[in-house]
């Protein structure tokens, strides 16, 4: 792989910064030229107010730290309506620099070369101490196996050279980013910036990494218009730079275990406005989005996410357990457990798009449905010739692309034993109680018995209509899925099941299946709500 | 109001073409006319020079040669679903992102069962796009009457575009932001009006025309909303100015073919007696009835409306099941 362009962030951190502050303040200036009720004054008194009663409610984080204080806010509450208009810039001007200050990453390449060492070590240590002794080489094999990595990566390689990639994954754990990470340097893919929770950076497991590899902090505390606007402009002076990117377009890990179809455009259209304004100042870049899928037999906090969608669905007394993933032993005992089976995962790269939406061939260029090469400039002009900034438009374009970019998802999301088998038996309970919705089945199928007869002929029913899938490009399946007989994948889905979650979902007994954790086996079946076979319609 | 210096691009032959033409001048906006294409044998009076005696002026050249619309931004595609594919496969050859196509088609894709600008959306690079709906009588616009409707766009500047190349002081264009609403309204709309038809041929009183209108807009709200739109578009000009236009005076081709079947007519000959409109009423009304069964939208009308254009119930069959549905609220 060629020098990755995130090396040389540290020394361009601060004209970075600058840059995007600038962006800022220029924005918020245009607007209020447009209307006197998107004046300076009141872009400031917005965000001190939503200070104001975000501090007085919740009180400052000392683990997260805060940009201002109360008083601050109150203060600037209090002059920003008698301010001139130089003063009130000048304070907008502050204020942005100190959040984008704030949020802007940083990256240390030695201690990437440390994680590309440490990460797959850590990893084959225990897989290691799960199969025996063996050399350096046969251990990072050994992860490679469990870890599955698919798509044409040699065109993503290609595309890496020729503009910025984006990497959109899907959303499951907090592991995503760990596991992400090491699956691009294994591709040879280039490393990326990306925006993280501030409330990660204080995870002992994860600090020390996200502190140096290029993350930038996020607080999601904050709400108000000058901090979206400050990462927003973040991001397309990134993007606009050449700053291999990624961001989770669900926003957050998926509570339901569903795959994201409603996604998040805010960031998604940063890619856009990069792309215009390389384009305004004649150094125009080529910005690829990569649908990634990241596919797991075991999600480390199915459990306490499905509880926690359910409270929100059902609003029922549902007790959510403490998060394991702050829990360092509990990460480990995850990692091992894991690390058992067959396949732990399957990690696929999608086919790229650029930012309106169109398939992109290996050269870089873009193709209209019907296949033909397509210039992206003319999309973008405000008259012939002239390129420019639209925003009614441009958010059509990036919904456009969002819908793209789902649909990629759907395409590249593959089905696990856990996933197969979690859909045919819940379905199976839905089915027992036809009259009753999701929530209301979780309390009344508890310790039902799925007869044999019903689980083999529903599950080979499901096997058929997923190969038939398959085939026509909609899915992709996990080889037991697609290949397996019958028995074979139940009885594997059942042993994962019980492998680590402590009740497992469901348990074989002489007659049939006995199900003892709705709640999980809606998690993991509800992979395959993006496919629309409900056996129930 | 003059629009002049812009020249509006239009896709088609026959009235629908020459009302856009009609419109474009009231408008003071020149016109570029290509006919389309043809698969097979092409019909008599569709040559450059038929078409320029129907229309011909000063502000309207016409051309057998596509390439010419690439230097009209905007461009109208005024050409029924099954001559559609075709014609703007050849047409995306010769256009770009900057282009903007409108089209006025009021039903389904018989093949694919796609709207029209997913249809465009496939066969053409452009990406604004909106449909132009309501109620629109080329008929009437031809003989200089007033009249009005509605543009559908999910980008703001295509509406106002396409308003100021079209409206004058005797056609107004309403905009409206929900394109998907705009063509399920468009293509269901039809469908009431000819259920109404069939109450008035066979003489049902207006209580049950009335409960038709009002119940059958409810079913194409339902439906807008199924396809991703919004219900509220089904009261607006594609829907209920539609289907109101349609039953006034007895003016509209799906309301009379609602009339001739419950007379008796035949199903066969609706094409020959009331032109290509009702070709395209036929082929979309089973695709809407499919699309809200297997979806399960309530949409007992459309289905009736189905049923009795393919053959599967007469008409008298089709008023029974109508009445004797369970009842229910609005």
């Amino acid at each position: 792989m060629a020098r990755p362009r995130l090396f040389d962030f540290n020394s361009e951190r601060a004209s970075i910064i600058d840059m995007a502050t600038d962006r800022v303040v220029a924005d918020k200036a245009t607007l209020a030229e447009t209307s006197m009720s998107h004046g300076i004054e009141y872009v400031l008194n917005e965000a001190a107010f939503h200070e104001i009663e975000r501090l007085k409610k919740y009180g400052s984080d000392p683990n997260i730290g805060e940009v201002g204080g109360l008083g601050f806010w109150q203060s600037l509450a209090h002059r920003v309506g008698s301010a001139g208009d130089v003063e009130k810039t000048q304070v907008l001007h502050r204020l942005a620099h100190t959040y984008l200050t704030d949020l802007a990453g940083n990256f240390d390449p030695r201690v990437f070369q440390v994680a590309n060492k440490v990460v797959p070590a850590a990893l084959s240590l225990l897989f290691n101490a799960q199969q025996g002794s063996g050399g350096v080489r046969r251990r990072f094999r050994r992860i490679r196996d469990r870890v599955q990595i698919e798509g044409d990566i040699e065109k993503l390689r290609r595309l890496a050279r020729i503009g910025t990639l984006i990497m959109a994954p899907t959303h499951l754990s907090n592991l995503d980013s760990i596991v992400i990470g090491w699956a691009l340097n294994e591709a040879g893919l280039p490393p990326v910036t990306y925006g993280a929770g501030k409330n990660l950076f204080t995870n002992p497991l994860l600090s020390y990494f996200m502190q140096n590899l290029g993350a930038y902090k996020v607080d999601r505390r904050i709400q108000h218009e000058v901090y979206k606007s400050c990462l927003k402009a973040y991001s397309e002076v990134l993007l606009e730079r050449g700053f291999h990117s990624l961001f989770f377009p669900g926003g957050t890990r998926s509570r339901a275990g569903t795959v994201e179809t409603d996604l998040k455009l805010g960031l998604l259209g940063t890619a856009l406005t990069a792309f215009i304004r390389s384009q305004m100042v004649d150094k125009p870049r080529k910005i690829f989005v990569v649908p990634v899928t990241l596919n797991y037999g075991l999600v480390l906090e199915a459990q306490g996410l499905i509880d926690e969608h359910f409270r929100r669905v059902g609003k029922g007394q549902y007790l959510i357990p403490d998060d394991p993933f702050d829990s360092p032993l509990e990460v480990a005992r995850f990692a091992m457990k894991v690390a058992t089976l067959n396949t732990s995962m399957v990690i696929r790269f999608g086919e790229a798009i650029d930012v309106l939406g169109h398939d992109v061939d290996a050269e870089g260029t873009s193709h209209d449905r019907s296949g033909r090469a397509v210039d992206l400039r003319p999309f973008v002009e405000v008259k012939p010739g002239e390129v420019g900034l639209d925003s009614a438009r441009d958010r059509e374009y990036t919904r456009q692309t969002g819908l793209a970019l789902a649909d990629g998802f759907v395409k590249n999301t593959v089905i696990m034993p856990t996933h197969f088998l979690g859909s045919v038996l819940f379905n199976a309970a839905r089915r027992n109680f036809p009259n009753l919705d999701e929530v209301a089945v979780l309390r009344f199928a508890h310790d039902l018995q799925i007869p044999w007869d019903t689980v083999n002929s529903e599950a080979r029913k499901l096997q058929r209509a997923l190969v038939d899938l398959q085939k026509a490009g909609g899915i992709r399946l996990h080889r037991p899925v697609a290949e397996s007989s019958v028995p074979e994948l139940i009885d594997e889905g059942l042993k994962a099941f019980a492998m680590y979650h402590s009740p497992t979902a469901a348990e074989a007994t002489g007659q049939g299946v006995r199900l003892q954790n709705l709640n999980l086996l809606s998690y993991y079946g509800n992979r395959l709500k993006c496919l629309d076979l409900d056996p129930l319609r | 109001m003059s629009n002049q210096g812009a020249t509006l691009g239009v896709v088609g032959v026959g009235p629908w073409m020459e009302m856009v033409v009609t419109l474009a001048r009231a408008a003071g906006t020149s016109v570029v006319v290509w006919p389309g294409h043809w698969e097979g044998h092409r019909p008599r009076g569709t040559g450059v020079k038929s078409i320029e005696k129907a229309i011909g002026g000063p502000e309207v050249t016409v051309t057998n040669d596509p390439s010419v619309l690439a230097d009209t931004w905007l461009i109208v595609v005024a050409l029924p679903t099954w001559r559609m594919r075709s014609s703007s496969l050849i047409l995306g050859n010769h256009i770009g992102g900057y282009h903007r196509l409108v089209h006025l088609v009021r039903g389904l894709d018989s093949t694919s069962g796609l709207r029209a600008s997913e249809l465009l959306t496939e066969t053409t690079p452009v990406k604004r796009i909106a449909a132009l709906a309501g109620p629109l009588f080329p008929g009437i616009i031809l003989a200089g009457k007033l009249g009005g409707g509605v543009v559908g766009s999910k980008f703001p500047s295509v509406v106002k575009e396409v308003q100021t190349a079209l409206a004058s002081d005797r056609f107004r264009v309403y905009g409206n932001r929900d394109l998907i609403g705009v063509e399920i309204a468009a293509a269901s709309a039809p469908l009431i009006a000819l259920v109404s038809g069939l109450a008035a041929g066979l003489e049902l009183g207006p209580s049950v025309e009335g409960m038709l209108v009002a119940r059958g807009i409810a079913e194409v709200g339902r439906l807008c909303k199924h396809f991703g739109g919004q219900d509220a578009t089904a009261i607006g000009m594609a829907g209920l100015g539609y289907v109101v236009a349609q039953i006034a005076e007895g003016a509209g081709s799906d309301f009379a073919a609602g009339v001739r079947l419950a007379q008796g007519g035949k199903i066969e000959t609706l094409e020959k007696d009331l032109g290509p409109g009702a070709r395209e009423l036929i082929v979309s009304s089973q695709l809407l009835a499919d699309k809200a069964r297997s979806a399960g939208v309530q949409a007992h009308i459309i289905t009736a409306a189905a049923s009795v254009l393919h053959g599967e119930a007469s008409v008298r069959e089709a008023t029974h099941t109508l009445m004797t549905l369970t009842q229910m609220m609005e």
